[in-house]
């Protein structure tokens, strides 16, 4: 009997000899791992985990259904699934259309200044959601929204003679005209990319058989893009079923709740935290299901149709004849739409000493002092100091976490580094007020309670790693496939250690990619509200939460419009040093 | 002068897969050999045989799973024992198909990289470094490039910057996979000649690969063919060509004729048999203890077909008529094809011979350049084999 015991224990530390070893020669993939499951697999399991227990996060109770039962029962769950429903097949379906119309005019037809479409079409990423909607708000309010009082002024001598109207932002038309219109830029990239992979020839062969445009447009072009569009499509959708912002500020005031407000609604305004985690599971649920049909439905499908010819080819542009003026026209409305009137309305609020409903005399009163203020600001100054600070962490975790998963799992071939990749995907499927709920129960259970973390920025800081960890694995694993395998091994060959080789061959090697990749996850992590507002706490306050503090609940519109032009300009600065950035970047190489 | 200590290379019963989605390939099937202080040995086959999977395993690149590594006595990896050195501890010069030039860095930063990276073994002063860097671009004659951005270099500059910077640390060992098959053809005869200059001057042992039999000719000291994760055959150059031990080998050397054996040989004195052929009866030379027999072939290169037009009289007994099919003007000689009872022979003339498609011809083979080889040619009448037949495409060099 001791003999065998004797034998078993001696196996098991030998296994825990190779154990060791194997960590010990692998140690730069085990801790890329562990960091990766403490920040998306571990907060994930909680939230679950405590979605069927009673309590509260720092107590929890005994294991029920209670949650369950309740979200089932309340009604606002119906009308918030059904809310949800519209709003995101809407905004898809209409930034889809918008989106479709001005690839194609640009790609496709000979109308004129296509250079400076491009540019119009893409100023809009500048652009904050939380100050499209403040914008658009300011602009279409019922009473004193500046295009009402317009109308208004314009259809008193028609018979109309209301206060309020004749348009409401705060419907759910209003959230769904927003958003669309907000969210057309990066579909208009991703169809611009779909426009280019089809193959020509086929679409030539149809119209030299003799089938006119339209008719060619209908029977051979559609089909063939049909697949792409309908990945755009789901791309969109998953997207706006994240999107918080605009459900908060219009949606909000309008009384339309979708599933993210209602979130964030039961868990940070009402505090019932294990309603919250029930919310936020199912969300998950659906949203995970949905970017699994995505990746294995949708986009496998449209890669197989694409008919990517690889041949670099001009297309054939379609002659618009006289309606080449009014096809320029319709971008130069989508521009207005986008950034200039949004842009006009609040740098024209933020001159005002205070908001009120738009008049002529108002132009006598512009003042800078909204700017003066905001610059000496204490509370001002130190959320922007803390979303400095913020920023630059997440971006710099974000991407070396990034950066070391990539050569992991593509360089280092270790065991599981399908998973790790997975892994490092799952965050692109949590809706951002998911990982905001799932960290603060994470951090405020007591077995992380004492840490002290919770409604610090350090915590916030992770939740926006896992926030943007999906964004930077797949970019920098891109990245890691264009570097010759035979760049490292020659340095390993010389006699260089792992570390030794991260650091001098493959860091500077990858500094392009890195830095582009490190001012996104930057520009985006500063200008997120939908993790740092569900987070915020005194200590960790950041701008944006700021901003919408100034608007929501301190209603000061004048003040809120110039942080958020300052925002703006500040953003756009940004994302034209890191365009030069990256165009510097690639001709310096090779 | 680089003074380096030439290693010695013993490399026993290698054996490595890889394994792909469905299915597990042996790449390379119990390869052994050695190679001594100082010696130029080149591993030559087709593409896809498993040459830079072999010098890969010696780099430590590669983990394979059976077999034994070491160098001057020092173990480097055995499956026995479970012993690994990583690459990085191995101490060798290597120079990459694609040279692997690190374009960051300056001619200079490249070169001096390795010397960096063994900081732990020793540790070197700037003026050392620099000294050193020096020495060893003379010896590639790139000094005075050292300031330049490695990119900007040419293509057989880089070359060169490669071979410096695997030379920098005074390796025991160099490796050298495929450096020549990026470069234009001229610049890689010339490169050639001075790669092997190098070698000689250095006296570093050299592991190299290739799959051009002219660069392995001219600067191999010892060649190892190699066929579908064999070493099939080892020796000098001359003895290579001259005596291949298969098919395979004859074939893939030089332009070979090849006759299949079909019928059993009748003794006909000591040493020398008669083997039945497409062409007739064949005399050939044999070993006492070699057994020959159906499935293998007679091998004759081009340049020892004689031709005549008038019977020899010698009587030697190999001499066979036929027709000229299709003469071929090279320049300095000529390439004849002729049929002989169906079959095709090439040979090779001096051009001064003058002959014309139709030609009735008496071809002679002499006793003694018959070789008997195993293996037979690969398809139905195309039996004329060699250099040619290998696709000249630059090795798909597998990247990991
Ligand atoms: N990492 C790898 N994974 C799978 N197969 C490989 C890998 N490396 C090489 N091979 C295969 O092994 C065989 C030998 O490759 P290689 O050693 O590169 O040949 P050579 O250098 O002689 O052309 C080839 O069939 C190649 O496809
Ligand atoms: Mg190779």
């Amino acid at each position: 009997m001791s003999v065998i015991q004797t034998a078993g224990s001696s196996r098991g530390s030998a296994n825990l000899l190779r154990l060791v070893a194997w960590i010990r020669e692998h140690w730069i993939s085990v801790a890329a791992a562990v960091v990766l499951a403490w920040i998306v697999v571990v907060p994930l399991v909680y939230l679950i985990i405590f979605s069927f227990r009673s309590g509260t996060a720092a107590a929890p109770g005994d294991w029920t259904l209670q949650n369950y039962a309740l979200v089932y029962t309340r009604s606002l769950t119906y009308e918030a699934l059904g809310n949800t429903l519209i709003y995101t097949v809407m905004v898809a379906t209409l930034s889809m259309v918008i989106a479709g119309a001005l690839a194609w005019l640009v790609e496709r037809t000979d109308m004129p200044y296509r250079g400076a479409a491009w540019v119009m079409i893409l100023l809009p990423i500048a652009m904050p959601g939380m100050l499209s909607s403040m914008a658009w708000i300011l602009l279409l309010a019922p009473r004193t929204g500046l295009i009402n009082v317009a109308l208004r002024a314009i259809l008193a001598p028609l018979g109309y003679d209301a206060a309020v109207g004749p348009i409401n932002i705060y419907t759910m038309e209003g959230m769904i005209f927003v958003e669309s219109v907000r969210g057309s830029t990066t579909l208009f990239l991703m169809m611009v990319a779909g426009f280019r992979l089809m193959d020509p020839a086929l679409e030539e062969a149809a119209a030299t058989s003799g089938a006119r445009t339209f008719y060619t447009l209908r029977r051979v072009a559609l089909p063939l893009m049909l697949p792409m569009l309908l990945a755009t499509w789901m791309y969109s959708f998953i997207g706006t079923l994240d999107d918080f912002e605009t459900p908060l500020l219009i949606g909000l005031p309008a009384q339309v709740y979708v599933l993210p407000t209602v979130i964030y609604f039961t868990a940070y305004l009402s505090s019932s935290w294990g309603l919250a985690s029930a919310y936020a599971t199912i969300f998950l649920l659906i949203a995970v299901i949905l970017v699994i049909i995505y990746h294995r439905v949708v986009l496998r499908r449209s890669e197989q149709f694409a008919t990517v010819s690889g041949k670099a080819f001009r297309p054939r542009r379609i002659e618009l004849g006289r309606l080449r003026w009014p096809a320029l026209g319709v971008v130069i409305v989508y521009f207005a739409m986008a950034v200039l009137l949004p842009l006009m309305i609040l740098i024209l609020a933020s001159l005002l000493p205070f908001y009120r409903v738009p008049s002529m005399e108002m132009f006598g009163q512009l003042t800078l002092a909204n700017y003066e203020t905001l610059f000496s600001n204490t509370r001002v100054l130190r959320s922007a100091q803390n979303s400095l600070w913020v920023s630059v962490w997440v971006a710099t975790g974000t991407m070396t976490l990034a950066f070391v998963l990539a050569w992991v799992i593509v360089r280092l071939r270790v065991p599981g580094r399908i998973i790790l990749d997975s892994i490092a995907f799952i965050p692109h499927a949590i809706p951002a007020v998911v990982v905001a709920v799932a960290m603060i129960m994470f951090y405020l259970s007591p077995g992380m309670r004492w840490t002290g973390l919770y409604g610090g920025l350090i915590v916030l800081s992770l939740a926006l790693v896992t926030r943007f960890i999906a964004f930077a694995s797949r970019t920098s694993n891109a990245a890691m496939t264009q570097i010759e395998a035979s760049l490292e091994e020659a340095a390993y060959v010389s006699g260089a250690r792992k570390p030794l080789v991260l650091a001098r061959i493959l860091f500077p090697l990858l500094l392009p990619a890195f830095v582009s990749g490190w001012i996104f996850v930057a520009a985006h992590a500063f200008r997120n509200l939908s993790v740092s507002l569900l987070m915020s706490t005194p200590q960790n306050e950041l701008i944006s939460v700021t901003l919408y503090d100034l608007w929501e609940r301190q209603a000061d519109f004048s003040m809120a419009s110039a942080l958020g032009v300052v925002l703006v300009v500040g953003l756009a600065v940004l994302t034209i040093l890191a365009r030069q950035l990256i165009a510097r970047g690639y001709s310096g190489n090779e | 002068m680089l003074s380096i200590r030439p290693g010695q290379l013993t490399v026993r019963n290698l054996v490595k897969s890889f394994a792909s989605s469905q299915e597990v390939v042996q790449v390379i099937k119990d390869v052994s050999f050695a190679i001594e202080p100082g010696q130029f040995f080149t591993l030559l086959g087709p593409s896809g045989c498993g040459k830079s999977t072999t010098l890969r395993c010696i780099a430590g690149l590669e983990r394979h799973e059976r077999g034994y590594i070491a160098v001057s006595g020092r173990v480097l990896a055995d499956s026995e024992t479970r012993e690994f050195v990583p690459a990085s501890e191995r101490g060798f010069g290597m120079v990459f198909q694609s040279y692997a030039i690190w374009p960051h860095m300056t001619v200079f930063q490249n070169v001096a990289f390795p010397l960096h990276a063994n900081r732990r073994n020793h540790r070197f002063s700037r003026k050392e470094i620099a000294n050193r860097v020096e020495e060893v671009l003379n010896v590639v004659r790139l000094d005075q490039l050292g300031d330049r951005m490695a990119t900007k270099l040419s293509g057989g500059q880089q070359q060169r910057l490669a071979v410096a910077r695997a030379l920098i640390t005074r390796p025991e060992l160099l490796l050298l996979d495929e450096p020549l098959s990026n470069l234009d053809a001229g610049l890689r005869d010339h490169m050639r000649g001075e790669l092997r200059a190098m070698q000689l001057r250095t006296g570093v042992t050299t592991l190299y690969v290739t799959h051009d039999q002219a660069e392995a000719f001219s600067m191999s000291d010892v060649i190892a063919i190699m066929d579908s994760g064999n070493l099939v055959q080892q020796g000098a150059p001359r003895e290579i060509y001259s005596r291949p031990s298969t098919a395979f080998v004859a074939t893939f050397v030089g332009r070979t004729n090849l006759l299949s054996i079909v019928r059993p040989p009748a003794p006909v004195r000591a040493g020398t048999v008669s083997v039945e052929t497409g062409i007739g009866p064949v005399l050939v030379n044999v070993d006492n203890n070699r057994q020959v027999g159906q499935g293998d072939s007679v091998v004759i290169r081009p340049e020892d077909v004689q031709i005549s037009t008038q019977a020899p009289a010698s009587g030697s007994g190999n001499v066979y008529p036929g027709r000229v099919s299709q003469p071929t003007f090279l320049g300095e000689n000529v390439e004849l094809e002729i049929e002989v009872r169906g079959e095709i022979l090439v040979s090779r003339q001096h051009s001064r011979f003058k002959f014309a498609q139709g030609d009735e011809v008496y071809v002679e083979l002499p006793v003694d350049r018959c070789i008997v080889v195993s293996g037979a040619a690969a398809g139905v009448g195309s039996h004329i084999r060699g250099a040619a037949a290998e696709p000249a495409s630059p090795d798909r060099n597998a990247a990991v």
